[in-house]
This record gives C-alpha cells, sequence and structure tokens, in this order.
C-alpha cells in the first residue's frame, strides 16, 4: 500500500485529467436528494469531505443496475437472433463514495463471480474505479462501526483502490491496488510524500471518527448474531416484527449487501427481451410456487428468513462477513421502522433465556 | 467467457403425449458446437424458456449416455408450461443449464439401488435409472416402485412395461384410484412396500414426487431402517436464474440451484426450513 | 446517462413522491424523493416497482375500431371521425340523454375537467360518472353531507403521527398504504393509542391498543350502545386530535360514515376542530375526480343508472377507466356489452377494450403532465418521466378533435390555461392557478372545511339478526386483487404479489374443524335469495362465524346477494354483509 498527499487545491486539476480518460462520477445533488451521476464539470467538493455523504441509493446501481436488459431477440423468418445489449464499458471512476458502499462492493464482487460468473456484473466491475472518501464525521443514521464497515477502511483487511483521508486542507492518500496507482499516475507531480507524522495524525482521525457515532443506531451485533445462527429468538419476536414490516422491499433495495434480482419477459411482435430487476425476499411472491403453496407465506418467516441470511454464521462463513456494513440506509428506507438497528435492539432485548453475556 | 444468462437456441424435435396433461419433449440444440459439446449428469436440470413469455426448471429425463438428443417430460401448470405446450415439432426455444449437482453414480457403485418414484417424479429418476441400466452389472439389487394418481397418470407406460419383464430389475407399480381396465396394485406408493421385499442393508434409496408422497415414503424407509444418509431425494423451490444469483430458491445457506436440488435426507435435515 | 424526473407516483391516493428514472426514453428504475411530506423518502411495493409497468408491451398501440368479430387498426382521423358520427347519430336518434361520459380517478384533474366541459357543452348530456360510484363516492357524498363543500383536506398523513389516538377502519388502511400505516406506527412508538375496527380480521396487530370487530355500518351503533367496548377504548375514541383513517373504497353506505361521523363529534363534545381525516383510495385521483364534478347533477344519470335503467344510455365513452372490472353485477356487465356504442380512450389493453367499438391509446400518467389531488386534498402536479409514444394522443387534443368533429369546438386550452379556469369555476381550487406553489415540493393543499355541518344525523341502526347456525357472509373488495388494476397485471413483481383472489370461501380453521371441512371441500351456502356451492379455505385469521369471498366473483354475489342493497344517498349498489347458512355435502 503506499501513501501520498494531495492537496485539496489540486483535487480538481487530478479530476480533470481522469474526466479526460474516464467517465467521473461524482455525488450531486437534485433537490434534497444525492445521486452518484457523471461529472460534467469540476465536481461539488462540499460532498468530498470528511463529512458522510451517502447517496438514496447505494453505489451497488452501478454495477448491478435497478433493472437491465439481459438480451434482446428477434425472428427473422426462420432464424431467431440474440442480442446482448451493448453496455457502457467505458472506464469509469467512482469518486466520492464511502467505506460503508466500498465494502459492500466488496462483498457483492465475491458474491457475482463465486461458483458461476456472472459477466454483467463483471463488465461494469472491471472498468470501475473506486475513489473512497473516508468519513471523520458519521451522520445520524451511520453504524458501520458495528459492523466492520469503516468508518475509514483498513489497506490491510479490505480491497480497494483509493482512500482519500480529509486532513482539512489536503488529503491523506491510500493506494491499495494497480488501478489506484493507474489513478495517480495520471499526473504524478500532484501526489507528494507524505511527512511522517502523517501516520499518528491519520490514526487519531481514525479514532476521532470512531467515537462520534451516535448511541443509536450503534449497537453490538454479536449477540443478535449468536442467537439467529442458533434459530433461538422465540417466534412472537419475528412476528411482531413481521407485523410492522410493509412488504416494500425497500430495505432490500437500499442495501449495499442485497443482491436478489426476478427476470421479467417481454414479448412484441416477433421480438422481445429478457431482462432482470431488484427484487425482494421481503415479497409474499418471492417464493411462491406455480402451484400457490408458499414456504415463506408468513410475512414474519420472510422476515426472519432475511436477517437470517444477513447475520447468521452459516453465511458470514459462506460470503466471508456479515451482510450488513452498517451504512443506516434500511433506517431511511423503512416505513416500519424495523431497520437492522432495531432488529438488533429487539433480539438483544428478547428473553431467550440464553445466560451468556452480553 | 460464458454468459450465463443467455440461452442457448434449442429446436424441438419429438413431442410425445404422456398423459392429459403431460407431454414429453425431444430437443436438440441448434448450434453444431452446442450440440456436439453438451453433456449432463443425471438429476440434473435445464432452464427451458419460451422466448417472450418465461423461463422455467425442467429435469432432465432422457439418458447421460446420449446427450445429443435429450428429452425433459412437462407438465402443464402455469403460463410457461402452457406455452410449451402449445408449440409443435420445429419451434425453438432457449435453453440453459445443465444446472444442479445432480445424484451420485460412481459414488454408489457395488451399491444396491431403490427407486421411489410419484406420478411425475418419475422423469428425472429415470435420468439415473438409464445410465444404470446400461451399466446395470456394476450395480447390485435394482428395485423400481412407481405409483401415480390414477392409471391415466402414469408416466412413460411403454418404457414401464419394459421394466416390468427385465429379469434383472425388480419393478412394481400401484395406482391411488384404479379404473375399469387396472387390475394392478391400487394404493398409495408406500402400500406396496410391505409386499416389494425391499432391501436395507447396503441399498441406497432415490425417493422423487410431490412433496407429501416424499415426506411418507422417507417415513415409511427410516421406519425400514434406512440410515438417513442414504435416502436421497429432490428439492423444488420457485426458481429463477438456476445459477445461484437471484436467491430465489435459498433454504438457509444453500441454493436449491447450486447445492442441490438433490439432498440427501440427512442434509435435509439440517436445513433451517421445513422441506419435508 | 440516467434521467431523474421528479414526479408523483400514479397508483394509489398517497401520492408519494418519486423519481422515476429513465435512459433513452425508457424507464429504469425508481427513486423516493426524500422531503416528500406523504413519502418522507420512502416507497411501497407498488411504488418501488412502478417502472416496470412503465415498459409494458400490452399498451394499446393505434387507434382501432370494431370490424366484425374483431378489430382493425386505423389512422386517428377515420376512429375519431367514426366516433364523432356515432356520437351525432345517437344525438339526433335519441338526444343527449343517450350517451353517458366515464371520466376517471386515472385521469388527471385538467383531463376531467375537460371531460365535464365536453360532456356538458358538446354533448349537452348531464349523464357523467366514474366507476367510483360503486367504489368511493359513498364516502366522498358522506363526507360532503357532513362537511360543508367543499370540504377540502380534512387532514394530512404527516399530521398523523402527531395524533393522540387513531381510529384506523378497515386493516387494509395500514396494511396497503404503507406512508399512513407508517405514521400509525410512528405515532404508536410515541405512545398514542391505535384502535382497530375491523370485522373481517382475527387479529390485531401488535401495535393496535385494541381491535373492534364490526363492519362500518355496525361500529356506530356499537360505539354508542357502548356494551361491548371497553371504557378506554371509549376514552381514546372521545380524544381531541382524533386521527381517522378509512379506505374510501370499502366505505358502504354513506350513511354509515355519516353515522361514524356523527357519532365521533358527540362524544368528543368538539365544536371547533375535528380528527385528521384521510379518505384513502386505490385510485390515486378520486378526491380529483370527485372535485371536477365527475359526477351527474339532479337531471343526469349516475353510471349505475346509466346501466341499469331500461331507458338508460345507449352509447357510452370511457376514459381511462377498466370499467367491466368496476362493476360489482353481471347484469350490469351485460348491459354495457350490449350498448349500440362504447369508446374507450385508454393505456393498456384491458379487458373493457374487448367490448369497444372504438379504441384510442393514452399517454400514461408517467407521460403526462397535469395535477392530481391526494387523499389529503392535496394538489400535485406530475412532471413527464417519459416521452409518450407517437401514436397516443393526450385527452386534451382527442377532446378538442371530436368536438370540432361533433359540431360544438371547444377552446384548445393546454393544463396551465385550465388551471386558471379551474381556480375560477371548480369550487375550492381558487390556488390551483399559483404555478410556483404548485411546483414547490408540498404541492397546494386545499383549504379544509372541518366544521361538521348540522344536519349530520344518526340513522336507524342497521338490524343484524344472529341465529346460531348461521354465518356472516361479507364479500371483500381487495382493492388490487384480481385485474383491479392493469398496472399491477404488467409488472411482473406485482403480479404475483397480488395473486388472482380464488373462488373459495374464507373459512376460519376453528370453524372448519367443527363442520369437518378439509381445504377445498364444496360446501352449500344458502341465503334469503338464493344459494351457491363453492370449495372453502380454512384460514386462521378469518374470524368464527364469517365467511369471506373476493367481491370481483359477481356471479355469486349475484346469487347469493341478488340485487344488492340501495345506497340512496350515492344512488348506487352495494352488497351488505348477509346471514347465510353454510352445509357440507
Amino acid at each position: 500500500m503506499n501513501q501520498y498527499v494531495l492537496l485539496k487545491t489540486d483535487l480538481n486539476r487530478w479530476v480533470e485529467m481522469a474526466r479526460k480518460k474516464y467517465r467521473v462520477y461524482a455525488p450531486e445533488r437534485v433537490q434534497e436528494d444525492i445521486f452518484f451521476a457523471p461529472l460534467l464539470g469540476p465536481p461539488e467538493s462540499e460532498f468530498l469531505t470528511g463529512l458522510a455523504v451517502l447517496p438514496y441509493l447505494p453505489p451497488k446501481d452501478l454495477v448491478f443496475p435497478q433493472s437491465e436488459i439481459l438480451f434482446s431477440y428477434s425472428r427473422e423468418g426462420e432464424k431467431i437472433a440474440l442480442t446482448v445489449p451493448d453496455q457502457e464499458t467505458e472506464a469509469s471512476v467512482l469518486l466520492g463514495i464511502r467505506s460503508c458502499d466500498t465494502v459492500g462492493i466488496s462483498w457483492m464482487d465475491k458474491f457475482f463471480r463465486e461458483n458461476f460468473n456472472d459477466t454483467y456484473y463483471g463488465r461494469r466491475r472491471d472498468n470501475l474505479i473506486t475513489v473512497t472518501i473516508a468519513c471523520n464525521r458519521p451522520i445520524k443514521n451511520c453504524f458501520c462501526v458495528c459492523c466492520e464497515g469503516g468508518p475509514f477502511l483498513d489497506p490491510g483487511k479490505n480491497s480497494f483502490d483509493l482512500q482519500l483521508i480529509d486532513m482539512n486542507d489536503r488529503y491523506l492518500v491510500e493506494c491499495n491496488s494497480d488501478q489506484g496507482e493507474t489513478l495517480i499516475n495520471l499526473d504524478p507531480a500532484l501526489f507528494s510524500a507524505p511527512p511522517p507524522d502523517m501516520e499518528a495524525m491519520r490514526n487519531r482521525l481514525e479514532e476521532e471518527a470512531r467515537s462520534m457515532f451516535l448511541p443509536e443506531p450503534t449497537s453490538y451485533m454479536g449477540t443478535a448474531i449468536r442467537r439467529i445462527t442458533a434459530d433461538s429468538v422465540p417466534s412472537e419476536v419475528w412476528t411482531e416484527l413481521g407485523e410492522r414490516c410493509f412488504d416494500d422491499g425497500g430495505c432490500t433495495f437500499v442495501c449495499p449487501c442485497c443482491s436478489c434480482f426476478g427476470v421479467g419477459y417481454l414479448a412484441h411482435g416477433s421480438g422481445g427481451c429478457h431482462y432482470r430487476f431488484w427484487d425482494s425476499c421481503d415479497y409474499s411472491g418471492f417464493t411462491r410456487e406455480v402451484s400457490g403453496h408458499n414456504p415463506r407465506g408468513e410475512k414474519g418467516e420472510r422476515f426472519k428468513r432475511r436477517f437470517f441470511h444477513k447475520l447468521s454464521y452459516q453465511y458470514v462463513k459462506k460470503d466471508g462477513r456479515i451482510g450488513c456494513v452498517g451504512c443506516g440506509r434500511c433506517i431511511t428506507a423503512c416505513p416500519g421502522e424495523v431497520g437492522m438497528p432495531t432488529v438488533v435492539e429487539t433480539i438483544r432485548r428478547s428473553d431467550t433465556g440464553d445466560s451468556s453475556k452480553e | 467467457m460464458t454468459n450465463i444468462y443467455l440461452p442457448h437456441l434449442a429446436r424441438i424435435i419429438t413431442i410425445q403425449d404422456d398423459t392429459y396433461d403431460t407431454k414429453t419433449f425431444g430437443l436438440e440444440l441448434v448450434d453444431a458446437e452446442a450440440r456436439n459439446t453438451f453433456r449432463f449428469r443425471p438429476g440434473q436440470f435445464l432452464e427451458i424458456a419460451v422466448l417472450g413469455v418465461g423461463e422455467a426448471p425442467f429435469g432432465l429425463a432422457s439418458n447421460p449416455n446420449h446427450p445429443e438428443a435429450f428429452f425433459v417430460t412437462i407438465r402443464a401448470v402455469g403460463s410457461v408450461t402452457d406455452a410449451l405446450h402449445k408449440l409443435s415439432p420445429g419451434d425453438i426455444v432457449g435453453v440453459r443449464g445443465p444446472f444442479g449437482n445432480g445424484f451420485p453414480f460412481d459414488e454408489i457403485k457395488g451399491k444396491n439401488v431403490l427407486f421411489v418414484a410419484g406420478g411425475i417424479g418419475l422423469p428425472p429418476l429415470r435420468s439415473l435409472i438409464e445410465p444404470m441400466l446400461d451399466a446395470r452389472s456394476e450395480f447390485g439389487d435394482v428395485q423400481i416402485l412407481y405409483g401415480a394418481r390414477s392409471p391415466a397418470d402414469l408416466v412413460y407406460k411403454n418404457r414401464l412395461k419394459e421394466w416390468e419383464t427385465m429379469q434383472d430389475v425388480r419393478f412394481m407399480m400401484t395406482v391411488d384410484v384404479g379404473d375399469s381396465g387396472w387390475s394392478g396394485n391400487v394404493g398409495v406408493v408406500t402400500t406396496i412396500f410391505p409386499k416389494a421385499d425391499i432391501i436395507v442393508d447396503n441399498t441406497v434409496a432415490f425417493v422423487c414426487g410431490p412433496p407429501i408422497m416424499i415426506r411418507f415414503a422417507i417415513m415409511e424407509l427410516l421406519r425400514l431402517g434406512f440410515a438417513p444418509a442414504n435416502i436421497i431425494s429432490t428439492l423444488e423451490r420457485y426458481m429463477k436464474c438456476g445459477v445461484g444469483k437471484c436467491g430465489h430458491c435459498a433454504i438457509g445457506h444453500k441454493y436449491v440451484c447450486l447445492d442441490g436440488p438433490v439432498f440427501s435426507y440427512r442434509e435435509m435435515m439440517k436445513l433451517p426450513e421445513r422441506v419435508v | 446517462m440516467i434521467k431523474n424526473t421528479p414526479t408523483i407516483c400514479s397508483f394509489c391516493s398517497n401520492g408519494c413522491g418519486m423519481f422515476v428514472r429513465s435512459r433513452g426514453g425508457e424507464a429504469i428504475g425508481v427513486i423516493p424523493l426524500t422531503g416528500h411530506p406523504v413519502g418522507e423518502g420512502r416507497l411501497c411495493h407498488r411504488g418501488w416497482n412502478r417502472y416496470q409497468n412503465l415498459r409494458s408491451v400490452n399498451r394499446i398501440d393505434r387507434p382501432r375500431i370494431r370490424d366484425g368479430s374483431g378489430f382493425k387498426e386505423v389512422s386517428w382521423e377515420k376512429a375519431l371521425q367514426k366516433t364523432a358520427d356515432r356520437i351525432r347519430g345517437l344525438l339526433d336518434r335519441y338526444g343527449p340523454e343517450s350517451i353517458g361520459v366515464i371520466g376517471s380517478p386515472w385521469l388527471t384533474n385538467e383531463d376531467n375537467f375537460r371531460l365535464s366541459r365536453f360532456c356538458i357543452h358538446v354533448l349537452s348530456s348531464k349523464n357523467l360518472d366514474g366507476s367510483f360510484r360503486f367504489a368511493g363516492a359513498s364516502a366522498l357524498t358522506a363526507l360532503g353531507s357532513a362537511f360543508s363543500y367543499p370540504f377540502g383536506s380534512l387532514g394530512t398523513i404527516p399530521r398523523l403521527k402527531e395524533c393522540p389516538s387513531i381510529l384506523v377502519v378497515g386493516g387494509d388502511s395500514h396494511r396497503d398504504f404503507s406512508p399512513v400505516g407508517s405514521r400509525i406506527i410512528q405515532a404508536f412508538l410515541r405512545g398514542s393509542k391505535v384502535v382497530l375496527a375491523d370485522a373481517t380480521v382475527a387479529r390485531k396487530e401488535h401495535f393496535y391498543a385494541a381491535h373492534l370487530p364490526y363492519t362500518l355500518q355496525q361500529l356506530p351503533i356499537a360505539l354508542a350502545e357502548k356494551s361491548d367496548i371497553l371504557d378506554d377504548v371509549q376514552q381514546c375514541l372521545s380524544h381531541k386530535g382524533l386521527g381517522l383513517v378509512f379506505v374510501a373504497d370499502q366505505v358502504h353506505p354513506a350513511s354509515s360514515l355519516i353515522s361514524l361521523l356523527g357519532l365521533l363529534s358527540r362524544l368528543s363534545n368538539l365544536e371547533d376542530s375535528f380528527p385528521e381525516i384521510l379518505p384513502l383510495s386505490r385510485a390515486p385521483n378520486l378526491r380529483g375526480a370527485w372535485d371536477m364534478e365527475i359526477r351527474p347533477d339532479e337531471e343526469g344519470l349516475n353510471l349505475h343508472e346509466m346501466l341499469e335503467r331500461d331507458d338508460g344510455i345507449k352509447g357510452i365513452l370511457i376514459f381511462a377507466d377498466d370499467l367491466l372490472t368496476h362493476l360489482p353485477s353481471e347484469p350490469l356487465v351485460e348491459r354495457l356489452k350490449s350498448l349500440e356504442f362504447v369508446l374507450v380512450a385508454d393505456r393498456f389493453n384491458t379487458e373493457t377494450c374487448r367490448i369497444a367499438h372504438c379504441v384510442l391509446p393514452l399517454p400514461l400518467l408517467a407521460e403526462s403532465e397535469g395535477t392530481m389531488t391526494n387523499c389529503e386534498g392535496r394538489v400535485q402536479k406530475l412532471r413527464s418521466a417519459l416521452p409518450p409514444p407517437a401514436e397516443t394522443r393526450s385527452v386534451q387534443k382527442i377532446l378538442s378533435d371530436l368536438s370540432q368533429k361533433v359540431g360544438s369546438p371547444l377552446p384548445d386550452h393546454v393544463d396551465f390555461e385550465v388551471r386558471k379556469e379551474m381556480s375560477r369555476c371548480v369550487p375550492g381550487y381558487q390556488q390551483v392557478s399559483d404555478e410556483s406553489a404548485l411546483d414547490s415540493l408540498p404541492g397546494v393543499l386545499l383549504p379544509g372545511e372541518k366544521q361538521l355541518s348540522a344536519g349530520a344525523v344518526f340513522p336507524e341502526s342497521a338490524s343484524s339478526s344472529s341465529k346460531s347456525e348461521t354465518f356472516t357472509f361479507v364479500a371483500i373488495d381487495t382493492l388490487y386483487g384480481w385485474n383491479r388494476n392493469q398496472m399491477i397485471l404488467e409488472s411482473p413483481v406485482l403480479a404475483i404479489e397480488y395473486p388472482l383472489d380464488p373462488m373459495t370461501l374464507c373459512i376460519s380453521a376453528a370453524d372448519a374443524r367443527a363442520l369437518k371441512l378439509r381445504m377445498g371441500e364444496t360446501v352449500t351456502v344458502r341465503s334469503k335469495e338464493g344459494e351457491v356451492r363453492l370449495p372453502v379455505q380454512p384460514n386462521e385469521d378469518v374470524p368464527v362465524g364469517m365467511i369471506l369471498l373476493a367481491s370481483h366473483w359477481k356471479d355469486v354475489l349475484d346469487r347469493l346477494a341478488g340485487k344488492g342493497s340501495v345506497d340512496t344517498l350515492t344512488g348506487s349498489v352495494y352488497y351488505p354483509a348477509l346471514s347465510v347458512t353454510v352445509e357440507k355435502i
């Protein structure tokens, strides 16, 4: 891992160089919402500081879009032609992604590549370089400290390209991959060697950031993980949580670690397409079979199963980490106020006769 | 690089009416190279698509030793299968696969094998029975017990007749409800267990059929002394992608399309949701 | 490049703000609009999946006219001329009373306004109504009678969470309208008391303090008689700052809601303020269509009368409504099918299109501009997120061309000009000409008239016999079940989230055991009017003594309930709860 210093006054110049070779996505405001959008000029610097900034949808949308066509077909006489859409394979840079989302993308990387390699994910992901901005100050719903999702990425444990750490008038740039080096080399003159006290300052900033999380939603995940793995949470707890769930799917769509999708089919005249779109295991039809039989017909069962997938040890072994990065989007999206922190707290408080210390 | 969501085109070569609601489709891949390299293991499935209408998983029912012309047996129960039933020989469908873990084959050589099939559960088992008969000497006793709702619901009627007459296969069948022409056994498939002289020692049992039938058959087999690890069945779940990505078929931390659809009863008992 | 258009969801009367995301003119996704007063940055499962129906291939492509037993596609000119000729023919032969015009809660305020002008000034007909005559009109009639008209905004969704007590009539109110359900839960978390009144469910969710197992008709009587209700529930309902939530589509008859309002006002001894009242609807613009006076005056025929009377209409012009699926009985359906001329202007190929003589393609709401009025009385502007297909034409253009051909040309005003007219002549809508207010996020909240007017009486209690062997049969309007909304069917997710309600009777598991009935077993159900044979489906969620069936099984209702009951205040028909006996076969 290499370290550099980039003055904030040089940021725009570097971005300008990047825009010549890459499509650069950065946070942009539309009314009260923030999106990642392709830059047409210099970036909004207010979104590139140590204060956490989260777009409503996680950047998983850039590599696993809300909907995309898998292939189109057309009949020409006897022949049928199948065409895979020519998606934008332009090399891209994602500037201003936060640690939680970067960890989420690593989770997606593992999931979409293992067993059968998902090339639709791959061809977008392989052309994307991430420039993470570390969070010196979390915002209202953040709880990444509970989930090993931040607030700073650990170059030893996390895979990432570049991480920028806000140090007032400059960034400490941590480069953790060859792709990252390529970006540095766009204009190496802008990047100087860090002075010796930089390391200490970096660690201090990280400690300070970790101390700033609000008591709520911060919560100790270990108990929930244990109880879910052992299936020792009383079913009444799941029923009650399920009653607060609206089957809207919002939590699934905004979660950086949720990847379920459905497939739709359109036929028009002599052609058509098959497309995939974000789906949610919260939906009652998610497991309903053609016969009408539904192994997960009860809302509480579906709710419980989603959290089993996110937190149980069986999945942690399989996926390498829990399925939550602590970004807090589920709190924003859930009408029933049963996002991850509420569920974890409810499980912790539920009486299971578990005598182990918390 | 392989595109796991892009189907190969396959032509329907033959369509055979098995029962009033079930047809067997003989298929052949259109692309010559795909046709020549296509291989599958017993118990695997294909995702078959009627372009623009839908796609669904179907167990391969033909003999893996003859992969150039494969067939699936499909009952019309929903929009995709209804659409398939309306097709004719010469029509084109999309095919992805083969997917799934498949049945054990080499691992059970030298053992006795018991097949318990119910109704539409026979087709996937047939993909195991046929290659086993091809390599008959490598297996011990082979017994097939088959039950259907009524004589009209029996599939592969001609092949059943052949199995009945084979010397080295013990075959029995039954129907839940007989008709005027039926003179054979009447009752659900577990009712013929007592007169079937089932060998338990060194036997692996394969059970396929409607969920209720699987449950009762397994209960009976356990009562007879079969170990859970030696009872092998298939799980069915709503599936979409077939490659372990879309999440629909996940049970616990397993995906039916990747870690299954073939599971031993011992594995099924470990799953966090009741599956049998 | 992804385009994010901020607009309003067009599924239901919540009217949540959302971005419709599109690329190259095709919808690819949605994102909730943070800071929207109703949605507050959240959506329900309909909203989140809206983009799927925006790519539907089941759109009406081009105008078509009946040709023998099928249709043939024709040019707009030909279709409009044909329509004008048929209209002229009916007017000449039978007079303006022979034509009915159906506006829609799936059209904008401006389009409904234009339609009303067309009906009255071009056709000189007073037969103007909407499918909400059978689902929604009763509630709105009741509100108009209890408060003076226009009653504007009677409550807002954000304020609901601050109500110290809330009466929820019908579990669908919270379950299928998530912004409302969300505020109910938020109120509960703050310590508010929430009470559920629903006769058709056996259990209440944990956040309800009490469950009143009464229908809307029974509720005022039960509350007045105090016999079954716990004292503190009474107290809770007498609280100043009560919230009242119900699904307008499920209110039958109008007098039941009037009674409830009258009783609540007596209980709370309120002189000035009144509860936060939210009349929800499955349709996005029920309030707006009603406010634009898509309803007949005393001389005109309402939809029920148009089809029920032998001297009713001979021709009908239906705009943006799958009318067949909203008629409550088979005889009305047959009558619609037998009319001399049926015009359907719609977006998708619905069932109603199949019986039309002329079909015209409209743009989707996502391809339109204009305003809609949600359940709070909030007028919000739609922004067009996608380009309409080339062969579609707006209602504005259709009516303008038709009016010319029929012989009484209408001025061809664009939306903001129509709004100026609305502000002058639609009661309560003075502020809609303020374009900048409309452009802002909260839209324009119509001024509310919350003074309960004198004359809100407490009609006689409905008699309900309950012999022990009898069951109560209730036909349930499942809002989005069956093909009540083509947009649902066009989305692969929503089509399976709202599966087709089967023609089975839902019965409580306890009753099934007592009668020794298994799942799928057939029973004979007998009422005063007739009998039917249907399979049963035991269900833990059904209360003992009750039999439930989805109300779109019109055949069954016709046989068991005959002509139903008449809601005299609304001039429509409905099917109240019936006493029936159930016998195993």
